[in-house]
């Protein structure tokens, strides 16, 4: 018995996880910026699984007629900003409620994209098709003699190593320039960003269509990099992760981070636990509680902290 | 008091503008699919009105719609984002059928409100797992209602392969409830419209009764306006927001349950597509006017019956009028974008720059 166990945890803990892992992290890593950008300008978008499911649809769209998947990826993030510019318009001129906004996106995306779907390519549901070009995979030829090194560096789509240097610009870009530091500022007091000259209206709009930009480009690579068909609802959640990502990190991009590779992680093992007599629905549960549980904990550890912070400043509340 | 009147107004007018926008624009896409819109709209017309079975459709889905949008009401008046509805509709609808099936034979008026309250329950349980999350520790109910409709889904699925099946039936399902456990079917014969309906009506107006003339309503507003204020007047604000978000969740598993005991009879996989969302909808589309709420309520319902009516005659899928129903709610709630007053007073002050200059000339 003792042996089985070890055997099966050796099979789902070996190299390969850190593979699948980081590709099924992947995803909610760019959804994760979507949600940290405009956090940090104190919107809370949950529009990133609306933004992603459009630019699914219109990244395969854009592979399928012009067999190229750069134009797919372009595509997807030009809608993520059209989108994004959309719903900036709704918020900040016409003082709509943000969650209203977002959850119409979300809805918009989820039956839009099915419209059309039938309405371009006939198809109800899903759609495959040799004329999209996936993006392509970066292999490193001379890894190939080790399963290992291969398996660990070689045979990512270029999407996939993208998001990389696109979170470290993230990062920079919020901690490290002006324009992070207004932003910021805007995010944490708007008033006051006010009073210094800072136009709040347009860094919050800025602030949304990066983040779209962001989605829109997780859509195309979920759509083209990781898988290489279109279903409809195939963001299953994944905008939510990201946001749930988003507050483990408390909207810093790095810390942030950390908590997409979790929930991809969990993704991949739960994956791997199926064969082993465990009820395919509790496999597919598994990262959806394990990203409530983790997001209610560290909510509640971050609230302690600014609970004890504040005590030391103000004295103790009774 | 008449300021209050002319502002009701002018929601009126901004909702019926907006209304004809989308449906303009409904137009102008099927058009541009190669369809004819004056007969995708007849069609629309017919697929909700046509005969007694589209009528009776109409109101199969009308009974779930007003049930969830009452319940919707509740929370969206704490200003707490319930998307967990659909979650509650599940778990809602699979244990309301539970007692339905394990229980021996019991007469009609016993059976179904067990079943019901049972729902209830279990719903209201699952509500408050977010609704303390979120009252107490402020964790965004955007993000983990999402996520636990995802675990509720995939909970019910489990039940339905697992421990409740039904042996032999093609789609896994529940076993069949017991015949005394079903609403009576209402005279619109083909389709499975029944009695439920008392039901939503009755879950509405306690809703209704709820906000405006009780001590519990009179709190959810206050804590709705402002929590510190109630907080300080010795209000809770938390528990009563709990409490709201439980009783919201309850009543969306109300929903459930009667979508069961109403039209399927069983618990069947999938049953629900992320029909819970039409039901925030409806409540959306009214910026949470408890006394419109039925009209909107029934307009989504012609809308899914009516979809679905059109895409059987003219093969427009009904995606697209899923899609039309969401645009409708961020067109009626901005509020200047359909400002009719500010449209004349720009059209007069035109008018009248001409006529000036005319007289300069």
């Amino acid at each position: 018995m003792l042996a089985n166990w070890s055997e099966i945890l050796e099979k789902i803990f070996s190299y390969t996880l850190i593979h699948d892992g980081f590709v099924a992290t992947v995803p909610i890593f760019y959804a994760c910026m979507c949600a940290v950008i405009s956090r940090q300008a104190n919107i809370v978008n949950i529009a990133a699984e609306g933004i992603i499911m459009f630019g699914a649809f219109f990244g395969f769209a854009a592979s399928y007629f012009t067999g190229s998947w750069i134009c797919g990826v372009l595509a997807g993030m030009l809608i993520g900003v059209l989108v994004s510019w959309f719903m900036g318009k709704a918020y900040l001129n016409y003082k709509v409620n943000i969650f209203v906004v977002g959850l119409s996106v979300n809805m918009i995306a989820a039956s839009g994209t099915r419209f059309l779907l039938n309405a371009i390519f006939g198809a109800n549901g899903n759609f495959v098709s040799d004329k999209v070009q996936a993006i392509a995979k970066v292999n490193l030829g001379f890894l190939n003699k080790s399963p290992v090194l291969s398996s660990l560096f070689s045979g990512y789509a270029v999407t996939d190593l993208f998001i990389i240097p696109l979170v470290i610009a993230v990062w920079y870009m919020l901690y490290k320039t002006v324009w992070g530091l207004r932003l910021r500022s805007v995010g944490l007091n708007p008033m006051a960003s006010m009073t210094a000259g800072i136009d709040v209206r347009k860094k919050q709009m800025q602030a949304l269509l990066l983040s779209g930009a962001c989605a829109g480009i997780g859509g195309a690579h979920l759509s083209l990099g990781y898988s290489c068909f279109f279903i409809e609802g195939m963001s299953g959640g994944k905008g939510f992760m990201g946001m749930a990502a988003m507050q483990f990190g408390n909207a810093n991009p790095l810390a942030a981070g950390v908590g997409c590779v979790f929930f991809g992680m969990s993704q991949s093992v739960a994956s791997r636990i199926a064969p082993w007599g465990i009820p395919n629905q509790f496999v597919s549960m598994f990262p959806y509680v394990a990203t409530t549980l983790v997001l209610a904990i560290t909510v509640i550890i971050q609230r302690m902290k600014r609970r004890r912070e504040e005590s030391a400043l103000v004295g103790k509340k009774a | 008091m008449l300021k209050v009147k002319s502002e009701k107004f002018e929601t009126t007018i901004r909702i019926v503008l907006a209304f004809v926008f989308s449906f303009v624009l409904f137009g102008v896409v099927i058009a541009i699919c190669g369809h004819n819109p004056i007969d995708a709209f007849y069609q629309l017309f017919r697929g909700g009105f046509g005969s007694k079975f589209n009528f009776g459709s109409l109101i199969e889905d009308f009974i779930m719609i007003l049930t969830i949008a009452s319940a919707y009401s509740l929370t969206r008046r704490i200003g707490y984002f319930n998307l967990g509805l659909e979650g509650s509709f599940y778990l809602g609808a699979m244990f309301s059928a539970a007692p339905a099936f394990l229980l021996p034979d019991l007469p009609k008026i016993v059976i179904i409100p067990i079943s019901l309250a049972c729902g209830f329950i279990v719903a209201a349980l699952y509500g408050s797992i977010c609704g303390i999350l979120k009252a107490y520790y402020n964790v965004n109910e955007a993000c983990t209602t999402i996520l636990m409709n995802y675990v509720a889904m995939f909970f019910c699925d489990f039940m339905i392969n697992n421990v409740w099946v039904s042996p032999g039936s093609p789609i896994p399902q529940t076993p069949r409830v017991q015949e005394n456990a079903m609403f009576a079917k209402l005279p619109l014969s083909p389709s499975r419209a029944s009695t439920a309906i008392f039901v939503a009506f009755l879950v509405y107006i306690f809703v209704y009764f709820l906000t405006f003339r009780t001590t519990f309503g009179f709190k959810i507003r206050n804590v709705a306006t402002n929590a510190r204020f109630s907080d300080t007047v010795g209000m809770k604000s938390k528990r009563v927001v709990l409490a709201t978000v439980m009783l919201s969740c309850g009543l969306g598993g109300i929903a459930g349950g009667l979508e069961v005991l109403g039209i399927y009879g069983s618990f069947i996989q999938n049953f629900s597509q992320n029909s819970a969302f039409q039901g925030i909808i409806a409540c959306l589309l009214v910026n949470n006017n408890l006394a419109l709420v039925p009209l909107s309520s029934f307009f989504i319902s012609f809308t899914r019956a009516g979809g679905s009516g059109m895409e059987y005659y003219t093969g427009i899928s009904s995606a697209l009028i899923y899609t039309v129903t969401p645009l409708m709610i961020l067109f009626v709630s901005m509020e200047k974008m359909f400002d009719y007053k500010r449209f004349f007073r720009f059209v007069r002050k035109i008018f009248v720059r001409n006529k000036e200059m005319n007289v300069k000339e």
